[in-house]
C-alpha cells in the first residue's frame, strides 16, 4: 500500500532514475539511438559535438562556405531520417558521420563540376562513380594528436604526391582521371600515391 | 589479378582511387590473399586519418539552426515512432510515473471493490439471517409516491432500500430511525442518488427495545439525534421481529 512514507520514497526513486537514465544517455551511441526515436534534442547535441570536424572536412573537399554548409546540412538530414541505419559492427559514429560527410561532399563538388558551365567539366562516367565505395570496411579513427601528426606530415609530402593524394581522396578522382588532369603515365600516378601514403602511414605510426 | 599487381593498387583503393571494375578484381583477390590483407589493414587507418587531418574551420553560428530546422522538417525517423522529444528523453521517468499511476489505480480499484463485496456480503448475511423481517414502508402525505422496504434481522442488522424519495436540497437528508417505545433511535442517513433510490445496509443501532416501527423523516443535514422533519415512510414492523 502507498502510505506515507512510501510516497517520497519512491519520489526518489524515480528521480534517482531519471538522473542516472540522462547520465547513461551521453554516448554517441546513445545520441543515435534517441534520434532514431525522434528525439530532437539528441539531434542538437550531435551536431554539438561533431559539427566542426564535419564541416572541416565538407570544407577541405568543398571550399566554397555554401557548398561545405550544404554538405553538413545534408548529413545531419540523413542522420536524421537514417540513423537506423548505422551499424556499430563497422566503425564508431563519427567515423560513419565523417565518411558520410565525404561522400556527400564529393556528390557536391562532382555535381559543380558536371554543370556545363563549370570549367573544369569532366567525363560525366565520373559522377556514376559511387562515392558510397568501400563503406563495408571497418573504420577506426585516430585522436586528435594523432591526426595533427598526419596533417603536417601531408603537408611535407613533395608538392606532386600531396596533389596526387588531393585529387584521389578530397577531389575524388579515379587514379586513371588523374594520370589524364596531370598528363602523366598511369604508372608514375600509381607509384606517387603508394609513396606518399607510405610516408603518412610512418607519421601516424610514430611513437610520440 | 596478379598478386603484384594487386599489392600495388591497395594504396590506391584505401584512397577510394580506383575504378569500379579494378576494385572489385582487388576485392577478389583480397579475400584470398593474407599479404594484400595486411597491406590493407596497415594502409586503411591512413585513409581514414585523412578524413580528420585536415585544416580546422568553424562553421557559421547561424548554420546549427538551419541544419536542424532542415532535418525536422525532412520528415520523422524512417519508420519509427513519431517525433516526441519528451517520451524519449524522459523513459525512466515516465514509466515509473505510470507505474505509480497504475499501482494507485490498481489499489483503489481493489480497495473498492472488496468494499463493494464486503457490503453485499453483509446484505446477504442479514437477508439470509433466522431473524430476518420484511418491513414495509409506506409514502406519507409529503411524498405520497415514495416506498420503501426495510429487511431487518436483530442479530444481523438490515438492508434498507428505497425509491421516489424526493429530491433533497444540499441543506438536507433523510434519517432512517428505529421508533421504540422509548423513543426514536437512529439507525442512519439515507441520500438517495439521482433517481431517488436508495439501497443502504446499516447496522443496528444499541438500544433497541422492542421496535414498533421504521421511519424515514427528513432532517438537516448531518443528522439530529432525535427526529425533527416530516416522515415521508413510515412501516411497523411485525410482530415477529418485535
Amino acid at each position: 500500500m502507498l502510505d506515507g512514507r512510501a510516497v517520497p520514497l519512491t519520489l526518489l526513486l524515480v528521480t534517482a532514475i531519471f538522473i542516472a537514465a540522462v547520465l547513461a544517455d551521453t554516448s554517441d551511441e546513445h545520441l543515435l539511438e534517441r534520434i532514431t526515436n525522434g528525439d530532437e534534442g539528441a539531434l542538437g547535441s550531435l551536431y554539438d559535438r561533431h559539427v566542426r570536424r564535419l564541416y572541416s572536412l565538407a570544407a577541405r573537399i568543398a571550399p566554397r562556405e555554401a557548398d561545405a554548409e550544404e554538405v553538413v546540412q545534408d548529413v545531419f538530414v540523413r542522420v536524421w531520417t537514417l540513423a537506423s541505419r548505422y551499424d556499430p559492427g563497422r566503425g564508431s559514429v563519427i567515423a560513419w558521420l565523417l565518411i558520410m560527410t565525404r561522400s556527400r561532399a564529393l556528390d557536391r563538388v562532382r555535381a559543380l563540376r558536371a554543370r556545363p558551365d563549370g570549367h573544369n567539366a569532366i567525363d560525366p562516367g565520373t559522377i556514376e562513380k559511387a562515392t558510397a565505395a568501400d563503406d563495408t570496411a571497418e573504420h577506426h579513427l585516430i585522436g586528435a594528436e594523432r591526426a595533427e601528426r598526419v596533417r603536417s606530415a601531408f603537408e611535407r609530402l613533395s608538392a606532386p604526391q600531396r596533389e596526387a593524394i588531393d585529387l584521389a581522396y578530397y577531389g575524388g578522382l579515379t587514379h586513371t582521371e588523374i594520370a589524364a588532369r596531370l598528363r602523366e603515365p598511369l604508372g608514375t600516378v600509381k607509384t606517387r600515391v603508394r609513396a606518399a601514403l607510405m610516408k603518412l602511414r610512418d607519421a601516424l605510426e610514430e611513437r610520440a | 589479378m596478379t598478386h603484384e599487381h594487386a599489392a600495388e593498387l591497395i594504396a590506391l583503393h584505401v584512397l577510394d582511387a580506383l575504378d569500379p571494375g579494378e576494385r572489385r578484381e582487388l576485392e577478389a583477390h583480397v579475400a584470398t590473399c593474407d599479404a594484400c590483407r595486411a597491406e590493407l589493414r596497415a594502409l586503411r587507418p591512413v585513409a581514414d586519418a585523412l578524413l580528420v587531418a585536415v585544416p580546422e574551420r568553424e562553421p557559421a553560428p547561424g548554420l546549427r539552426g538551419r541544419v536542424l530546422d532542415a532535418a525536422l522538417a525532412a520528415r520523422a525517423p524512417a519508420g519509427r515512432r513519431p517525433p516526441a522529444t519528451l517520451r524519449a528523453a524522459l523513459p525512466a521517468w515516465l514509466a515509473a510515473a505510470a507505474a505509480i499511476v497504475i499501482a494507485a489505480g490498481g489499489l483503489f480499484y481493489a480497495n473498492r471493490t472488496s468494499q463493494q463485496l464486503s457490503a453485499a456480503r453483509a446484505e446477504i448475511a442479514i437477508l439470509t439471517a433466522p431473524d430476518v423481517v420484511r418491513v414495509d414502508l409506506q409514502g406519507q402525505p409529503v411524498a405520497p409516491d415514495s416506498t420503501g422496504r426495510v429487511y431487518w434481522s436483530r442479530s444481523r442488522g438490515l438492508v434498507f432500500s428505497a425509491s421516489k424519495l424526493p429530491a433533497l436540497p444540499a441543506s438536507k437528508i433523510y434519517q432512517l430511525w428505529f421508533v421504540t417505545t422509548g423513543g426514536a433511535i437512529s439507525a442512519g442517513l439515507v441520500q438517495p442518488g439521482p433517481s431517488g433510490d436508495s439501497v443502504l445496509t446499516f447496522d443496528n443501532p444499541p438500544g433497541i427495545v422492542g421496535p414498533v416501527a421504521l421511519a424515514i423523516t427528513i432532517e438537516p443535514a448531518g443528522g439530529v439525534p432525535s427526529p425533527t422533519g416530516d416522515k415521508y415512510l413510515v412501516g411497523a414492523v411485525p410482530a415477529a421481529g418485535a
